[in-house]
């Protein structure tokens, strides 16, 4: 305790908070990335451009630059709508522009897993009378969440990283309480370095329970 | 599938708790860069003090506001207050003309002056010829900044820096000559750990109400000004019943 000043239970709080934002741009961008793929691969072409334009447009900007138009741009775009009272957190802003980052890469690992399931079983279902969403249900889906798994890990891997950018707009991750805990004690390695430490296990525990998703997942698959 | 389910529920449920902190109540809220020692920074409880927290603390009292106070990006600060995601700045910001047409000031609460900090041995004075070629660390987007850049413009190379404390490291690390900032913060950082055997205050305390403005003073919306006008019945009281000069001493010299 008396090596962090008493700064120890600050870094917990910011890393609890690091999680929430990583778990949280987890689930919302899964569902931003799978309805982009079914959007980029869908029979209508205005939808399928509108994706495929989104998607493109995200992954080509920094993170940094999807950070700042959400929490100043859309809280700007809020106010002239709904008047003063509207207003967007730095955590749900955090969490929404993560998710979009997130969503729009997994999109396309999404894609590549559809198409990763051989046509001929769709073809199969088709002749055995079961619906486009039966056989997105019960034929794609338990199949194509295999083949996206290894790169869904990558993903996931950057984006509990990428967390660490929400110190900038002033929310109290783990970066963000180093930062504060440096500048109160001028000890600016021991905090970054106790950071890097706690980042890695994160990242080392994710990992682990990555590996055995891996295994589950190819039980079935040759 | 039924326990990723409750996971997910009870996941967000956790962050709508949180979302319910951030649109509460009508207490004025305060922003303030905490990595500025001794005005602002944070403790190990991860609240705000240091002498504009004390000091906006005593004047929230004397005009019986209710005042919660949270650390911001010294980016964000004026950009959040005009979307009103707080309600007032105090956060060692000069008064000056360009930020005036932003957001509207109270009176002066300090009047700040700045200083050079550079290693004892660096053979330095502060003048066009004695910095020339010299590089100077400098924190963004402040006004010490832009006394730099005018007063200084073609003899130095300017480095600017998000905060202090990454200015500082510079400085050890002898990417730069020397670092200009806010005399008590300067003053702050030669009396911590050892870095007063190395390093000192190059010349005098500099003082210009061109660059630096009329003083520090506390920043609200521009159409705020029952919040203004609260702000300066305060600070002027607490200047009479002599809390302010309390404070001040409690921090500085």
């Amino acid at each position: 305790m008396e090596l962090f000043n008493g700064f120890l239970p600050q870094l917990l709080l910011g890393t609890w908070i690091t999680i929430q934002v990583a778990c949280g741009s987890l689930i919302l961008g899964l569902l931003f990335g799978l309805l982009g793929a079914l959007a980029e691969s869908s029979k209508n072409t205005f939808l399928r451009y509108t994706a495929t334009s989104i998607i493109s447009i995200i992954r080509g900007l920094p993170e940094l630059v999807v950070l700042f138009i959400i929490y100043f741009g859309a809280t700007y775009l809020f106010i002239q709508l709904a008047g003063p009272q509207a207003n967007i957190s730095a955590f749900l802003a955090g969490i929404f522009s993560l998710a979009l980052i997130f969503g729009a890469y997994a999109s396309q690992i999404f894609r590549g897993a559809f198409l990763a399931v051989p046509f001929g079983q769709i073809e199969a279902a088709r002749a055995l009378g079961l619906n486009n969403a039966q056989i997105f249900i019960h034929i794609q889906l338990p199949q194509a969440w295999r083949f996206a798994l290894p790169g869904l890990g990558n993903l996931w891997l950057v984006l509990l990283k990428d967390t660490a950018l929400v110190s900038l707009i002033g929310l109290g991750d783990l970066m963000n309480k180093a930062q504060l805990a440096t500048n109160a004690t001028q000890k600016p390695f021991l905090f970054y370095l106790t950071a890097a430490f706690i980042y890695l296990i994160l990242t080392s525990v994710s990992q682990i329970v990555m590996h055995k998703l891996n295994r589950k997942a190819k039980k079935y698959i040759l | 599938m039924k326990n990723l389910f409750v996971v997910s529920l009870s996941l967000i449920c956790l962050f709508c708790s949180n979302i319910a902190i951030a649109t509460l109540s009508k207490t004025i809220v305060f922003a303030s860069e905490a990595s500025y020692p001794p005005f602002e920074s944070v403790n190990p409880n991860g609240e705000l003090q240091g002498f504009d927290i004390d000091l906006a603390k005593a004047i929230c009292q004397q005009v019986n506001l209710k005042c919660v106070f949270i650390h911001q990006p010294w980016e964000s600060l004026i950009p959040g207050l005009k979307l009103g995601k707080f309600d007032a700045l105090i956060s060692a910001m000069a008064i000056t003309e360009s930020r005036k047409k932003q957001i509207a000031f109270s009176d002066p609460y300090f009047t700040p002056t700045g200083s050079f900090a550079a290693a004892k041995n660096g053979h330095l004075s502060l003048t066009p010829e004695g910095l020339k070629n010299k590089s100077i660390g400098v924190q963004k987007a402040t006004t010490f900044e832009l006394y730099l850049k005018e007063k200084y413009k073609h003899t130095i190379t300017i480095k600017t820096y998000p905060n202090f404390q990454s200015l500082m490291l510079d400085l050890k690390a002898n990417r730069i000559d020397a670092a200009l900032g806010d005399t008590p913060i300067v003053e702050n950082w030669l009396n911590t750990d050892d870095n007063h055997i190395n390093y000192t205050l190059v010349g005098t305390h500099i003082y210009n109400p061109k660059y630096f403005g009329t003083g520090y003073g506390i920043a609200v919306k521009s159409n705020n000004m029952e919040l203004l006008q609260a702000i300066n019945k305060g600070l002027k009281e607490i200047k009479e019943n002599g809390t302010y000069q309390k404070i001040y001493h409690t921090y500085f010299k």
